[in-house]
């Protein structure tokens, strides 16, 4: 008979460990780039490693609070969750802005960024919700109301503003994909507007989200590379970025109905295929039309576009930063240069502001080189991997909602974060989870991840 | 069961893009090791700890423009933008310190409470701002306020406090007073600059040299650390020859006469006989709103037939030539014809047989006919003696914009039948107000002709960089004779002549009035009726020994043409108020020559007091004596002190003393004083070096 007053009963303890060990590592790192000789004691308060400590431990005292709570709690006042995070994002709003944006609430010599803990709360509300509505996934009211628990704090938080937290809002949208949301009902509405169209489904409604962030990651990667050439290995030759758009859709047309294949009949094999082709010329003429359409703009309509998406080269300007993270990390070489050997991000060198926040995986890549940063990958792969896992063998709808919501969560984090630090994408300011020095972003991960620990533990009460 | 295996090929795309993203990751960080991302970046060993840094200009400080008695009138006010970096504090002081440094903000500033200053540096400390914005635009004043605050108090390397960052702001405190002299510099689009007045004269002395400061990068740009790296070279003061007294009286007086007479623009300056220097120079065209603004410097850029001010130099020209004399007598009827142009004077009867002198007082137009019978087989002789008077050629006065004066030769093209005459009353010339003065000032000034300056010294922090001599353009323009019979004609002007009304009780002007028709904007005379006149006056005061010279024109009056109403009373009233309040003519008691006796007797004394009292009185006298009891002797150069010699052990000497020194001295010898009298001793007894009789009474007298 399972024992009701054991909290850690049922704890998945892999993903326990991993939480573990990267907040481990990041600790490590936060030493070793802002070490100071003068105060290098780990707890020294005066240091962002002392802090960190301070942080961590506050953190893991919030997880048992966490563990203390029973799970219905959470699903019952989700609502109320929610609305607390709100109001503390509209109040940020009358603070004084710091570094240009209304951010932090301050409570005496610390603060806070609500946007932080606004994902905890859109995560649990919309959990919530949509475990309730799941038989109607496919009614207006749905798509409205789910959409709306995400659009909310968005809104709020570009008010800030603050484009990072922005963009990983929009992992939620995966979250609604995967349970199933269909935006059909709003698709319907134009398509059967016009006279002798009676569509009961569409592709483009039941994929939407995927597509959506299909069109912009292709227009984005269109605009990036198509002026650009590259030869691709082979000396001489120079593809011009257009027709390496091009293949690049064709090759992952190809994986898609390698992937389709493998799982599809023989009669579904051949509607595939026509489906590859159809979204091949369809990338292909959208890819064309907007490498036309940019090239038609009037200059300083180019140049805002360019400037947003980091077009432009400015190494001591905007991309300042990316630069220098870049140079860190593949300063590293194979093997890294060794524990406080870090000598281009280090806190004491500088070459890299921030780089005991958002940019710290270019210390870490610095001092452990490329094995440290496979295992690192790994270890965040292993985690990602094992929360969708965890979401997977939940059969409670609430819990498992809520699982993949930390996991997209954790993967834009991750992906963004460490993109910027290796050049990829441009840097919009988000810490790296449980790694990152900083308060907000260390609490809020770990009530989020401490959470879904809790719920896990629990996913067994439902079968009495 | 299709649903099912749909959802799970959803949870499959979201693993896929898992992997496919972290297998592009760990490309990227591997290939990151083969581009040479450094290349560009300056990431060098000496380069370690320092972030990146530019040298920026500092701008000095613009020099001051100031009156000849050191009032401004022109500063640059420099305000500064505070900015604290709240890391240097250490954490002890910044928990102490913080909420009084707030307070004391709250306080200057209270746009910000106390708390929130006190929440934001906190907060701008704990996120790692270097460089809060605490106050923009604070005046040096509230700077020095700042840095007496808890916190800044510390300096900069430990309190944080910045106050480097300067703007400088131009301010004219007289408002419009001799604004166009003062001028501006402005920089055209096709980046000459455009240079006026005395600002732009002097630009490269105000302006100063260029210094460079090291910035630092930040995130959102740039930000100065304070380290000069070169020391900016601060702008020098321009020191004008300008009394703002003057100025004031010249612009307020020449401003009423402009509004009563409804004028156009007018022009007053004031010049200083022996050095050129000039005193006022105030210029006035009415504005659309009705009033009076100084918008253009027409004293010494519009250039204009002078009319009858003009006859001065025809007659210099004609008595140096020995052609005429002041007494010779001529027929002013009043209508003077040459070939068949007709000249008239104001009084149309004319003035009978009068001398020339008179004729000159009198303005009349006769001089044309006195001169054209003078020279008009030889005109050029008379155009070639205007040219010894310096009348054809500019001044070259250093401030940009003075028009060449116009004055014609014979045989040119511009020469007529007519033009002799008519050059003769000042017609068919050209001159700017300012060199018509300068003709003037050289009659008041013996003779001698010099460049009108506005800039006698220019200082960079009290030292002298450069000083402006009076400049002599030509050292005697005619002869003694000449000159005085001028100066009595002029002199007669206004004891009997057109500038009669402006007679003075404390003190003699001379002038002359001139009144001229001018070109209308269409470059005619006007018709009848219609006619534009340009009133002047010009002169010197006092008569006997000038000091200032003056001219004042006023440009289209309304109601009066006349030079000595129009312009006249706008000089009287110049002349009078400078005479009446300049100290100049009133030299003030303690200006007095020092070094001058007789010298004030004193008694003898101790020489302590008499050493006290002379100095206080400057009067001099000898230093060396240390004894503590002296004689005093009147010299021719001051007073002399003696040793004087008191017995000691016996009666002392007590002879000239004061009655307290006297007594002081008796007392202290051990007898007692009786005193009678007073003034200084004149008899004593017991005789000085006879034996002392303790407590005994010696008998003084005092006298």
């Amino acid at each position: 008979m399972r024992k009701k007053n054991d909290i850690t009963q049922d704890i998945d303890w892999p993903l326990l460990v991993c939480y573990l060990v990267l907040v481990t590592m990041g600790l490590t790192t936060v030493y070793s780039t802002a070490f100071n000789s003068e105060h290098s004691s780990l707890f020294d308060m005066a240091m962002p490693y002392g802090k960190q400590v301070m942080w961590i431990g506050v953190s893991l005292f919030l997880g048992l609070l966490v563990f203390l709570i029973d799970s219905s709690i959470y699903r019952k006042f989700a609502l109320p969750i929610y609305g607390v995070t709100l109001a503390l994002l509209v109040i940020v709003l009358f603070m004084p802005a710091i570094n240009g944006a209304h951010a932090w609430l301050g409570f005496g010599g610390f603060g806070i960024q609500p946007a932080e803990f606004a994902k905890i709360g859109t995560a649990l509300l919309l959990s919530s919700y949509l475990s309730t509505v799941s038989m109607h996934l496919q009614t207006m009211k749905t798509v409205l109301i789910s959409n709306t628990i995400i659009l909310v704090p968005v809104v709020l938080i570009m008010l800030q503003p603050d484009a990072g937290t922005v963009v990983v809002f929009t992992s939620f949208l995966f979250v609604l994909y995967r349970e199933g949301l269909s935006y059909d009902p709003l698709i319907l509405k134009i398509t059967n507007a016009f006279p002798g169209i009676r569509f009961k489904q569409t592709w483009l409604g039941t994929h939407f989200i995927p597509i959506m962030f299909y069109v912009v990651f292709l227009c984005i990667v269109t605009l990036l590379i198509s002026k650009t050439t590259f030869g691709l290995f082979i000396p001489g030759l120079h593809i011009p970025g257009l027709v390496g758009v091009i293949i690049a859709i064709a090759a992952l047309g190809g994986i898609v109905y390698w992937l389709l294949s493998r799982m599809s009949s023989k009669r579904e094999k051949k509607r595939a295929f026509i489906v590859v082709i159809i979204g091949f010329l369809l990338s292909t003429f959208m890819s064309l039309s907007v490498s036309f359409l940019f090239n038609g703009l009037a200059p300083h309509q180019k140049s805002r576009i360019e400037l947003v998406l980091g077009m432009v080269e400015d190494k001591d300007g905007e991309d300042y930063n990316r630069f220098r993270a870049m140079a860190a990390v593949g300063s590293g070489g194979f093997a890294g240069k060794g524990y406080k050997g870090a000598s281009l991000s280090s806190v004491r060198a500088n070459h890299v502001p921030e780089s005991e926040t958002d940019f710290i995986f270019s210390p870490f890549a610095e001092e452990w080189g490329f094995i440290g940063s496979v295992i690192l990958i790994a270890v965040y792969l292993f985690m990602l991997f094992r929360i969708l896992l965890i979401a997977e063998r939940q059969r409670n709808r609430y819990y498992r909602i809520y699982a993949y919501s930390v996991g997209m969560i954790l993967f834009y984090h991750f992906a963004i974060n460490i993109g910027m630090n290796i050049g990829f994408v441009p840097v919009i300011g988000i810490p790296l989870p449980f790694f990152s020095y900083g308060g907000s972003s260390m609490m809020s991960f770990s009530i989020l991840l401490f959470v879904l620990l809790k719920l896990d533990s629990q996913r067994r009460d439902m079968l009495y | 069961m299709k649903e099912r295996k749909d959802i799970y090929w959803r949870a499959y795309l979201i693993y896929f893009g898992f992997v496919a993203l972290m297998l592009l990751v760990l490309f990227q960080t591997l290939s990151l090791q083969w581009q040479d991302v450094a290349k560009d970046l300056d990431l060098t060993e000496e380069n370690e700890g320092k972030i990146p840094t530019r040298l920026r200009e500092r701008i000095p400080r613009r020099g001051e423009i100031l009156d000849a008695n050191r009032t401004p009138l022109v500063t640059s006010v420099p305000f500064y933008d505070i900015h604290m970096d709240p890391q240097v504090v250490e954490e002890k002081i910044f928990l102490e310190e913080i909420s009084n440094l707030s307070r004391e903000l709250a306080k200057m500033y209270p746009s910000m409470s106390a708390g929130d200053y006190e929440r934001y540096i906190r907060r701008a400390r704990k996120n790692g701002k270097r460089y809060l914005l605490i106050k923009k635009r604070v005046t040096n004043e509230e700077r020095r306020k700042l840095r007496e605050f808890p916190i800044y108090n510390l300096g900069r390397l430990k309190g944080g406090l910045i106050d480097t960052d300067e703007t400088i702001i131009r301010k004219r405190p007289q408002g419009e007073l001799l604004k166009r002299t003062l001028g501006f510099v402005q920089k055209n689009a096709d980046g000459t600059f455009l240079r006026v007045g005395i600002e732009g004269a002097y630009n490269d002395y105000l302006t100063g040299e260029k210094g460079e400061e090291i910035e630092q990068k930040i995130s959102t740009g740039w930000k100065r650390t304070g380290q000069i790296v070169k020391d900016a070279v601060e702008g020098a003061d321009v020191i004008t020859t300008i009394d703002k007294e003057i100025q004031e009286v010249a612009h307020s007086e020449l401003y009423r006469q402009l509004q009563d007479q409804g004028a156009k623009h007018g022009t007053a300056i004031v010049m200083e006989v022996s050095t050129g220097h000039v005193k006022a120079i105030a210029n006035l065209k009415r504005g659309r709103d009705g009033n009076y603004y100084e918008s253009y410097n027409y004293g010494i850029g519009t250039k204009e037939v002078p009319g009858s001010t003009f006859k001065l130099a025809s007659l210099m020209a004609a008595l140096e030539d020995k052609k005429i004399h002041m007494s010779d007598t001529v027929g002013a009827y009043g209508k003077y014809t040459f070939y068949d142009e007709l000249l008239t004077d104001s009084k149309t009867d004319g003035y009978g047989r009068i001398t020339i002198k008179r004729a000159f007082e009198l303005s009349s137009n006769v001089i044309s006919r006195v001169i054209y019978n003078a020279y008009r087989n030889e005109p050029e002789a008379f155009v070639k003696r205007l040219r010894s008077f310096g009348l054809g050629d500019p001044l070259g006065i250093d401030l940009e914009g003075e028009s060449d004066p116009t004055l014609y030769a014979p045989g040119s093209t511009n020469w007529s039948g007519i033009s002799l005459p008519w050059m003769a009353i000042g017609y068919e010339v050209q001159q700017t107000p300012l060199q018509t003065l300068a003709f003037y000032n050289a009659v008041a000034n013996n003779g001698r002709l010099v460049r009108p300056l506005f800039v006698s010294e220019i200082r960079r922090n009290g030292q002298i960089v450069k000083r402006f001599d009076p400049v002599t353009l030509r050292s005697k323009i005619c002869s003694n004779s000449t000159l005085t019979a001028l100066q009595r004609a002029l002199e007669g002007v206004i004891e009997s002549g057109t500038g009669s009304a402006l007679k003075s009780a404390y003190f003699k002007i001379a002038g002359k009035t001139g009144t001229a028709r001018v070109l209308n904007s269409d470059l005619r005379y006007g018709n009848k009726g219609e006619e534009k006149h340009q009133a002047s006056f010009v002169g010197y005061f006092p008569a006997k020994k000038p000091i200032y010279s003056c001219i004042v024109v006023i440009t289209a009056p309304n109601k009066d043409i006349y030079g000595a109403s129009v312009s006249g009373t706008v000089f009287s009233a110049i002349a009078n108020k400078v005479y009446a309040s300049t100290l100049s003519y009133h030299k003030a008691i303690n200006e007095q020559p020092r070094l001058k006796g007789p010298f004030p007797k004193s008694m003898s004394g101790s020489n302590d007091d008499l050493q006290t009292v002379y100095r206080n009185l400057q009067i001099p006298y000898s230093k060396k004596i240390q004894e503590e009891w002296v004689n005093t002797k009147v010299s021719d150069k001051g007073i002399l002190f003696q040793t004087r010699n008191i017995a000691r052990n016996a009666m002392p000497n007590v002879m000239g003393l004061s009655a307290k020194d006297a007594v002081y001295l008796i007392e202290k010898s051990g007898m007692m004083a009786s005193i009678k009298g007073n003034g200084k001793v004149v008899a004593q007894y017991p005789y000085a070096g006879s034996s002392l009789i303790s407590g005994g009474i010696a008998q003084i007298v005092l006298k």
